[in-house]
């Protein structure tokens, strides 16, 4: 046979029925095999919840957070990805209320202010540390807080992330007597009852940091909070049990809390369609997809208290002013230029809250009223452009982490900053070096999200104080300010007067234009109760209270 | 064969040192250094220069590399900065998630590529090969993590349903892992089928040329017996080639699958650690790569010994 008709016998060669008959068995086994592997996934079967307001005890919660936590060290640790373990299993003197607008007390019984310097908190009685070695379940007492409060407080740069609340402010912790601890301060200092209700204030037990060291590692975590370590598979899950003597009787109402890592948000839509989870935050664009498919859902909605702040370049004594940013009239007509609602329409679709001082809108009675926001005024902006000298403006630079959030943002500003001439290139920065440029002060506009926390000073003293790093504001009234409103213990109605003609006096200076907050959606199934919006730092707190009507 | 095989042992030590000596140097020398990201988290950042010592960043370069490579030597890959937990304890947790993916994964490409080249090859010019060209294509044009989505998030939105997504190790419960791995294994074998099967059809056009496939059909051999003991056994040289890079760099390229599917691999591992400076991770995870591409390329050049018995090493 020559080649050329072996190829056409090959060619007309046809596929006989045997063959394939043959391979439509094969293809359905392996469709079959597939589906039987492939269809392991849960079904979310709708069901009428129980109308009952009686909590019930028992089940499981399983809730989603972006990644692990690098550590479980209260008193190392700065993520949220820790602190919503550390709440659940770790308890401290004062917690804050649901709203975060006042601390209620959690370990402390109660306790009294006599002056402007002293603190008494009375502890409740018989509460025991979990039931794992090497504290054994012993009670707590006056001397596990001293010793708590000492070590967070030490002084060891890049370790203690949380020393400054207390280091050099503290004159001394006295432990009365077994259950009662009292804090002396060394001049009035009003940050001091927030700072001691924060989630990283936690008491840890001193067997347990003799046996560890650090208590980085999750097997460490051995608290007196509702929950106690159950399981903890490093990058999927973490799993939390009943702490059966947990000194808040009937409490917690669940058996178990499951913390799932999962980094993609795509991923956790389809897990909450799918019933894996039950109670996720949503991005924006799933939100609506998420209340079609699953209507009876239960939906929280809430602000942020991290905001998004336009800033210009610092200045110090030692870092000279950049040039045109040192002309205060060029600050003012940049934050001028600024239509803070196009950001959030932009960028979030509309879920957010305008700014208008440096503290974040929820965080109430701090917060400027909206009545003092400074809006978007263009012809007022060019004027001021002319007064400082650039009627036709000039061009810059926008840095900022190269995250979608902060370059959309940036393209926001770019685009309202063009409307008074000023023309903005926009420089993404890998997050990593992003620290470095910001680090060491060298850029024109930065795009920036902030974080926050319940204390007021956290908005003001690390950006304007005068022992601020991250960002540096060489105006020395401003920093005097600063430091005189952390004095102001008794009187809340003056101190809340004086943080507000600080946020004025911020706006009146310009050096950075606070934007905006963003909304969120928290779904949750039909059955829960009591549950809190994932971004809640104390969310992990209130799981306790959190339980299932069916 | 012996010698050789010893010889390319051998060999894999000096290839290490090189490739640790250029990790160690690369990823110190990307701007943004680990003791200013870790200041930069505190309230008001600290002393930078202080971290560093304390991570012990602050000695000559050198004296940091000799101390690695003698840990190294004894098993201690370092300790994470920022988890504080050993390399190897992290290694050991992730490993083995990406390489089950990346078998499984071969394997399902293998079943795609290998029936899809030889018929496409066998039937040339004809519906099945443009059906199976066509297929490759597609293959290599639509990106895996856009099918993976929609994969994921169609069912949901319409259904209620998604597939499980919690990692549960193999030996622990089998049926568990294989449900959470068979999605991501077909997607990416699907990608990577397609440069195999061309390469299938492509070596199996020429080697059905060849005159021992005529004397083959001449002496009357059935079919099966010239395409697959004959034909598709020489054609397989390239292609085993083919499958031995595409494993060597799934070990540490899956990140997008493993974030959309939940896996707990290296890719994420090495990713996170690249953006958080985690230097002793960053050089654990390339190690490791670095030794698994070395005797992935071992043994395929031994494969082909078996191949081919021309083929002989001395």
């Amino acid at each position: 046979m020559s080649e050329s008709e072996y190829w056409a016998s090959i060619m007309r060669r046809r596929l006989s029925r045997r063959t394939l008959m043959q391979a439509g068995l094969a293809t359905g086994i392996g469709l079959w095999a597939g589906s039987a592997l492939g269809c392991g996934g849960s079904q979310e079967t709708k069901g009428e919840p129980t109308p009952s307001n009686q909590p019930k005890q028992g089940g499981t919660v399983t809730v989603r957070a972006d990644a692990d936590a690098r550590g479980f060290d209260p008193h190392l640790e700065t993520q949220t990805q820790a602190s919503i373990h550390i709440t659940k299993i770790y308890s401290g003197l004062m917690i804050w209320n649901r709203d975060s607008t006042e601390l209620v007390p959690d370990l402390a019984q109660s306790y009294e202010q006599p002056d402007e310097v002293t603190y008494i908190f009375k502890l409740n009685q018989g509460v025991k540390w979990h039931n794992i070695p090497p504290v054994n379940g012993r009670e707590l007492t006056a001397e596990d807080v001293k010793f708590s409060i000492e070590r967070m407080s030490t002084n060891q740069p890049g370790k203690f992330q949380h020393a400054y609340y207390f280091l050099g402010r503290i004159a001394k912790i006295d432990a009365v007597d077994k259950y009662t601890v009292r804090f002396t301060m060394n001049k009035p200092y009003a940050p001091f009852m927030a700072y001691i209700g924060s989630p990283w204030s936690k008491i840890v037990a001193r067997e347990a940091v003799d046996k560890w060291g650090e208590l980085t590692k999750s097997e460490t975590m051995i608290g007196t909070g509702g929950f106690m370590l159950k399981s903890h598979t490093p990058n999927v899950e973490l799993v939390v049990k009943r702490n059966p003597d947990y000194f808040k009787k009937g409490l917690p109402y669940l058996d178990e809390h499951v913390t799932r890592f999962i980094a993609d948000p795509s991923t956790v839509t389809t897990m909450l369609l799918g019933g894996e989870l039950d109670y996720a935050t949503i991005d924006s664009v799933d939100i609506e997809r998420v209340k079609k498919a699953k209507p009876d859902y239960q939906i929280i909605e809430g602000v942020s208290t991290n905001p998004f702040i336009f800033r210009t370049p610092p200045y110090d004594d030692k870092i000279p002013q950049k040039a045109p940013f040192d002309n205060k009239k060029v600050r003012q007509a940049i934050l001028r230029a600024i239509n803070k609602q196009e950001y959030i329409d932009v960028v979030y679709g509309g879920r957010g809250v305008q700014c208008v001082g440096m503290i974040a809108p929820d965080r109430q009675p701090w917060a400027l009223p909206e009545s003092d926001q400074i809006k978007q005024d263009i012809p007022k902006a060019k004027q001021l452009m002319a007064e400082a000298g650039f009627p036709n403006g000039f061009k810059t630079d926008i840095i900022c982490p190269n995250m979608w959030y902060t370059v959309d943002c940036s393209q926001v500003a770019k685009g309202q900053l063009a409307k008074i001439g000023i023309d903005a290139e926009i420089k993404p920065i890998e997050v990593a070096q992003y620290y470095n440029v910001v680090y060491a002060y060298n850029y024109n506009l930065n795009m920036h999200n902030m974080t926050g926390s319940e204390e007021p000073t956290d908005y003001l003293a690390p950006y304007y104080g005068s022992a601020a790093t991250f960002y540096r504001w060489g105006n020395k009234e401003l920093q005097q300010k600063i430091a005189e409103q952390e004095g102001i213990v008794l009187d809340k109605e003056k101190r809340i007067k004086a943080i507000q003609e600080i946020e004025h006096m911020i706006q009146d200076e310009a050096p950075m234009a606070p934007l905006f907050v963003v909304k969120y959606s928290t779904f949750g199934k039909p059955s829960l109760r009591n549950f809190l919006p994932v971004w809640n730092n104390y969310q992990g707190y209130y799981a306790t209270e959190l339980w299932l009507s069916e | 064969m012996t010698q050789y095989v010893i010889r390319r042992v051998l060999l894999i030590f000096p290839t290490l040192l090189i490739v640790t000596l250029a990790v160690f140097s690369v990823v110190r020398l990307i701007p943004g250094d680990v003791a200013t990201l870790m200041v930069s988290e505190q309230g008001y950042g600290a002393d930078v220069e202080a971290v560093k010592h304390m991570l012990g960043l602050d000695k000559p370069w050198h004296e940091q590399y000799i101390k690695y490579m003698s840990n190294v030597l004894r098993g201690d890959l370092g300790t994470s900065l920022w988890s504080k937990r050993a390399v190897t304890e992290e290694l050991s947790l992730r490993v083995p998630v990406s390489v089950e993916l990346g078998i499984l994964a071969i394997g399902v490409s293998l079943c795609i590529a290998i029936p899809i080249g030889v018929a496409s090859a066998i039937r040339q010019d004809t519906w099945p090969d443009y059906l199976g060209r066509s297929l490759a294509i597609g293959g290599l044009s639509i990106p895996g993590f856009w099918i993976a989505t929609i994969i994921l998030v169609l069912p949901a939105a319409y259904f209620n349903w998604s597939p499980p997504m919690k990692y549960q190790p193999f030996l622990k419960d089998p049926l568990a892992n294989l449900q959470l791995f068979i999605l991501p294994a077909v997607i990416m074998g699907i990608a990577m089928s397609a440069s195999v099967m061309r390469m299938t059809r492509a070596m199996m056009l020429e080697v059905l040329r060849q005159d021992y496939i005529r004397t083959a059909w001449a002496k009357g051999m059935r079919e099966r017996a010239v395409i697959v003991r004959h034909a598709l056994k020489n054609a397989m040289i390239p292609v085993v080639t083919i499958l031995g890079m595409q494993l060597s760099l799934l070990l540490g390229g899956t990140v997008i699958m493993e974030s959309i599917f939940n896996l707990p691999g290296m890719g994420r591992l090495l990713i996170d650690a690249i953006n958080w400076r985690d230097y002793p991770v960053v050089q654990g995870v390339n190690l490791v790569i670095a030794t698994a591409i070395v005797c992935m390329n071992l043994l395929v050049d031994v494969t082909y010994t078996y191949l081919d018995p021309r083929i002989r090493y001395r």
